[in-house]
């Protein structure tokens, strides 16, 4: 059995309604446009919602061998339990993410360029454990000064 | 006419910007090839964005330069950490790593550059003759075959790259040609799953969607991955090591072929050519018992297989349009944004194009060859650097990657929602080059499929009528026949 079968399920579950939601949108493109068939701009989504709900349906079938979707729920119970809970790499991870999410849609909303990625910078590098305070603040600090100074000097690249 | 280009070329390529150009971009890709999770489509990626704005030739140099040089530079980790620093040195640490292990590093990472080099020069020989061959082949191209082009080309590269479940390289495909289906209509102007957003009205840009699916998961994962134990380099002989290459020759010859056949095929990248050969070689050896245990051929090989790859890679690109691998399909995007338009009528429109990606593709051999060895001397230096001290800073290259695109903060936000789909594909196994290649092809395989619906008033008959065409929905079926065991039951019955 492979151990990624509970991937495989969830992967498949989620491909199948997003498929069905392609193929409303491209019938509803469809009805809207008012072409003929061959047409219309529905067509393309509308054959693509189409295989990807066949190849959803297969893949969610292949999951389904070696126990069944009883199986594949307890597989799926088990992992999320292992990962989301208590897991050190998992939280690494998630906070890793949520400050680059923080840099990308917060910092970089109401700051200055060279000033959020300095403090985005700082902030991964120390919560990384990748430097001491001192020595990630230069770092950041320099690459910072290197990327505004070779981009906006030397590619006269307007930086945000 | 042919020879005036190529002088036209070398001209360019020896200028002193754009010789600056290609040693600092061919060290850079070394650099970003050497450090494990940095690939090399990372690397041309982030450099498409970054020479937005640099003279057309230069950027093409550095593009071509970083190409080679990232592909190269996966073999110093291979052989000094046992991690390759890209996919395409997976098989060079078979052999690299047990002679490393001997005490014989720098000999196998000179053996290992050497027949980069060399895979690299022997496919710039095949660019140059393939390419018009195939280009005069695609010129017979119709709306309908272009539109099973892209379909052969997302179920090609789905079947090779998916690991053994192709339903998975299929459905990443499709979610690729779809992605490329948002926007407004290029036929009629018409809005598609926009939702009413202005940002999306103009399509998603690819290369927001490329950092973000090739750089985003890296990231997330050097924030997991344990650091590995470097080995010490060791003095050697260059002599020596000429030898060996010499006495390899037709593993090199044989290497390079294999490697430019696999990089046409539509999306399948240089691990699967670095693969094939060190295969080809082991199985046509006196001693493959050898091979996995410091055998310099399964290096040699390797190595000029997979760089033999980045010239097969570019001619579909340069003759159909269409990439051969998933650093190429970046490649073409580059080509795109800097107002070339790769494809059957390339040689007419732009012929000097070939002759110049030749040239600053030897260019780059040469100029990888030589800081290859350089570097050498510090890799170890190199690769000792922690990569959780240099995520934050790639993070912020890729966000100005997709900055300056449009100098448009949307690109920004579009590079990590497609890069939380990336790590979300790379968890559950899809793998990302079938999504990348239908992003490329999704407008191709739309604009086509209509026109030539409407030129046969609806009938889909040609396909049946076209040789070309009959051909490909032939090799198509087969493609996806041979996934659900046909084959093997026909040759069990046979038995």
């Amino acid at each position: 059995m492979s151990e990624n079968k509970h991937f495989d399920f969830l992967s498949a579950i989620v491909l199948i309604v997003l498929a069905a939601a392609i193929l409303i949108g491209s019938l509803s493109i469809g009805r809207e446009a008012g072409e003929v068939w061959y047409l219309s701009p529905g067509l393309m989504p509308g054959v693509l919602g189409a295989a990807l709900l066949l190849c959803s349906i297969l893949q969610l079938v292949s999951s389904l061998k070696d126990g069944g979707a009883a199986v594949r729920w307890a597989e799926t119970h088990a992992w999320a339990k292992a990962t989301f809970f208590g897991n050190p790499v998992t939280v690494r991870m998630l906070v890793g993410v949520a400050l680059m999410a923080v840099y990308t849609f917060v910092l970089m909303h109401f700051f200055s360029f060279w000033l959020a990625s300095l403090l985005f910078m700082i902030a991964l590098l120390l919560y990384l454990k990748a430097a001491k305070p001192v020595k990630a603040l230069l770092f950041a600090g320099c690459a910072v000064g290197l990327i505004v100074l070779l981009f906006q000097a030397f590619f006269r690249v307007p930086l945000p | 006419m042919g020879f005036t280009y190529l002088i036209q070329a070398i001209q360019t390529a020896v200028q002193p910007l754009n010789l600056l150009i290609m040693l600092i971009s061919t060290f850079a890709g070394l650099v970003m090839g050497m450090l494990p999770g940095l690939s090399a489509t990372m690397a041309i990626a982030l450099l498409t964005g970054l020479t937005y704005n640099l003279p057309t030739q230069s950027a093409l140099i550095s593009l071509l330069a970083v190409y080679v040089g990232s592909i190269s530079g996966g073999c110093q980790s291979a052989i000094l950490l046992n991690i390759p620093g890209t996919p395409a040195s997976a098989a060079t640490a078979s052999d690299g790593f047990p002679l490393a292990s001997s005490g014989r590093g720098g000999y196998a990472i000179f053996l290992a550059t050497t027949a980069s080099c060399l895979g690299t020069l022997i496919s710039v020989i095949c660019v140059l003759t393939l390419t018009p061959l195939l280009t005069s082949i695609a010129l017979e191209f119709g709306a309908w075959e272009f539109f099973l082009l892209s379909l052969f080309g997302v179920i090609i590269c789905g079947n090779l790259t998916s690991g053994g479940n192709a339903l998975k390289g299929w459905i990443s495909g499709i979610l690729g040609l779809f992605v490329a289906q948002i926007g407004l209509d290029s036929m009629s102007s018409f809005p598609r799953f926009t939702f009413g957003n202005v940002g999306l009205m103009a399509g998603i840009q690819l290369i927001p969607i490329m950092i973000g699916l090739f750089g985003f998961p890296e990231i997330i994962n050097a924030f997991k991955v344990s650091e590995g134990k470097i080995l010490k380099m060791s003095p050697f002989r260059v002599k020596e090591g000429f030898v060996t290459i010499l006495k390899n020759w037709v593993a090199v010859i044989r290497s390079s072929l294999i490697g430019v056949s696999v990089g046409i095929i539509p999306g399948v990248g240089e691990d699967v050519g670095g693969w094939l050969s060190y295969w080809a070689s082991k199985s046509t050896s006196k001693e493959p018992e050898s091979f996995g245990k410091g055998n310099p051929t399964g290096i040699i090989s390797a190595e000029s297989g997979n760089n033999a790859c980045v010239g097969g890679a570019i001619i579909p690109i340069l003759s159909l349009g269409v990439p051969g691998s998933a650093p190429a399909a970046v490649l073409l995007a580059a080509f795109l944004m800097h107002g070339y338009r790769p494809g059957p009528l390339l040689m007419s429109e732009t012929p000097e194009f070939l002759y110049q990606v030749c040239i600053y593709l030897m260019g780059a051999a040469i100029a990888m060859w030589m800081l290859a060895l350089i570097v050498s001397r510090f890799s170890v230096r190199i690769l000792g650097l922690k990569k959780t001290l240099l995520m934050p800073l790639i993070y912020v290259l890729c966000v100005i990657g997709s900055y300056v695109i449009n100098y448009n903060m949307f690109d920004v936000r579009v590079m990590f929602v497609f890069g939380l789909i990336g790590f979300l594909l790379a968890v559950c196994k899809y793998p990302a080059a079938p999504f990348l290649l239908g992003v490329i092809l999704g407008s191709m395989a739309d604009s086509n499929l209509r026109r030539a619906l409407t030129i046969s008033d609806g009938s889909i008959l040609p396909i049946f009528q076209r040789p070309i065409c009959i051909a490909f929905v032939i090799v198509i079926v087969l493609l996806i026949l041979s996934q659900f065991g046909l084959f093997r039951r026909l040759r069990r019955n046979k038995a």
